[in-house]
């Protein structure tokens, strides 16, 4: 860790909120993408980050330094989105946010964004198949690079839970991203004038 | 078919050794469920590669402040209203127990042989109770009785279905929005 949020840490944990401000705006990127990515939605995502660093800052007097401060960020989100997953139980994302990510924006680069948004739709997608607790397992593996113990950390498992979770999580993707292909092209095939 | 070795080492391909790479490569080409997942999983790889990072929306730490400020003073009243709470009930419990006191004249040993007076005579009043709902029991016509017995069933069946199916909707939905 860096001596400069070593220094962020220690004056939050002393109370400072001006302290903890800029620790916000240090992780409100990752926090932001790991809720973005368990829940689907944009707004659901900003108001679980925004919860996430709420509970931060309520237990920070009980965080342990010799803790990497990203890895305990991040648990507290992953348990934060896992939670809202079981209540909610819809998977599904709403039409609102599917033509946020559908329709491109008005960047300069529009073709790239069109790309960047059919990538983000159909890895959302994929995700959406995934339990709460093997997405989240498989959002810290492959967005964060974090390793098995790190996952464990942060999900609170065992490493061979967390092994398991990812073999079973990779399995089930590989399946269905092919049967979302297969679907992709019978539905060519039956919109095509010539079958 | 044996899958299982095959399957984790399709998804860890990188910490194989040659000789269990050339065993693989043979078990894809005679299984096909194998193949089917190995290129499924091919594609999925490529897109969790190097996958987007959504950035937090702008001014999320300005909200942040605010909504922390907002929460603290929440929190502060929260405690105060416990904290007068709490004094609220220990002085209205201290007022009444001195008023007790003042206007108590029975003396602690009278006020226990009554404890123990009406412990003893509990078997007594259960069974004057028992003879009163029997007597009057007697009284009500059979067909009223049986009414009242369907009446009770029917309204116990209803609220306790109202009730599974309150609590299953909210165990498996949630309350949306909160």
């Amino acid at each position: 860790m860096i001596n400069h949020e070593m220094d962020m840490l220690i004056r939050a944990q002393n109370g400072d909120e001006e302290a903890f401000t800029s620790l916000v705006m240090q992780y409100q990127n990752p926090v932001y993408n790991l809720c973005y990515r368990m829940l689907g939605n944009a707004q659901e995502a900003e108001d679980a980050a925004q919860e996430t660093f709420w509970r931060a800052y309520q237990a920070i007097r009980r965080y342990d330094r010799n803790r990497s401060f990203a890895t305990w960020l991040l648990s507290i989100a992953a348990h934060y989105c896992i939670d809202q997953q079981r209540k909610k139980r819809i998977t599904t994302m709403e039409i609102e946010d599917w033509m946020e990510e559908v329709i491109p924006d008005h960047t300069p680069e529009p073709e790239k964004q069109l790309r960047e948004d059919e990538e983000r739709q159909s890895i959302q997608s994929l995700l959406s198949c995934l339990n709460p607790q093997d997405r989240a397992a498989v959002i810290l593996r492959y967005w964060y690079e974090c390793s098995e113990e790190e996952i464990s950390q942060a999900l609170q498992l065992s490493v061979s839970a967390v092994k398991s979770r990812l073999h079973r999580a990779r399995l089930r993707l590989a399946q269905q991203y092919q049967s979302q292909q297969y679907a992709v092209t019978e539905r060519i095939r039956d919109e095509t004038p010539a079958f | 078919m044996r899958h299982l070795p095959f399957e984790n080492w399709i998804f860890d391909r990188e910490k194989l050794t040659p000789s269990q790479i050339a065993e693989l490569e043979a078990h894809l080409q005679t299984c096909p469920q194998c193949k089917h997942i190995q290129t499924g999983w091919k594609e999925v790889e490529s897109l969790l590669h190097t996958p987007p990072f959504t950035p937090a929306p702008p001014q999320f730490a300005n909200r942040f402040q605010a909504s922390l400020a907002e929460r603290k003073a929440k929190r502060q009243k929260q405690q105060v209203r416990i904290a007068l709470f709490t004094l609220g009930g220990a002085f209205i419990f201290a007022s009444m127990v001195f008023i007790l006191r003042l206007f108590w004249t029975v003396p602690p040993a009278r006020l226990l042989s009554d404890i123990i007076g009406w412990i003893t005579l509990a078997p007594q009043r259960w069974s004057e109770i028992q003879y009163i709902f029997y007597y009057w029991g007697s009284q009500i016509p059979p067909l009223a009785l049986v009414a009242l017995v369907f009446l009770l069933a029917g309204w116990s069946i209803l609220l306790l279905t109202l009730w599974l199916l309150t609590f299953q909707r909210l165990s498996k939905l949630g309350v949306r929005g909160q």
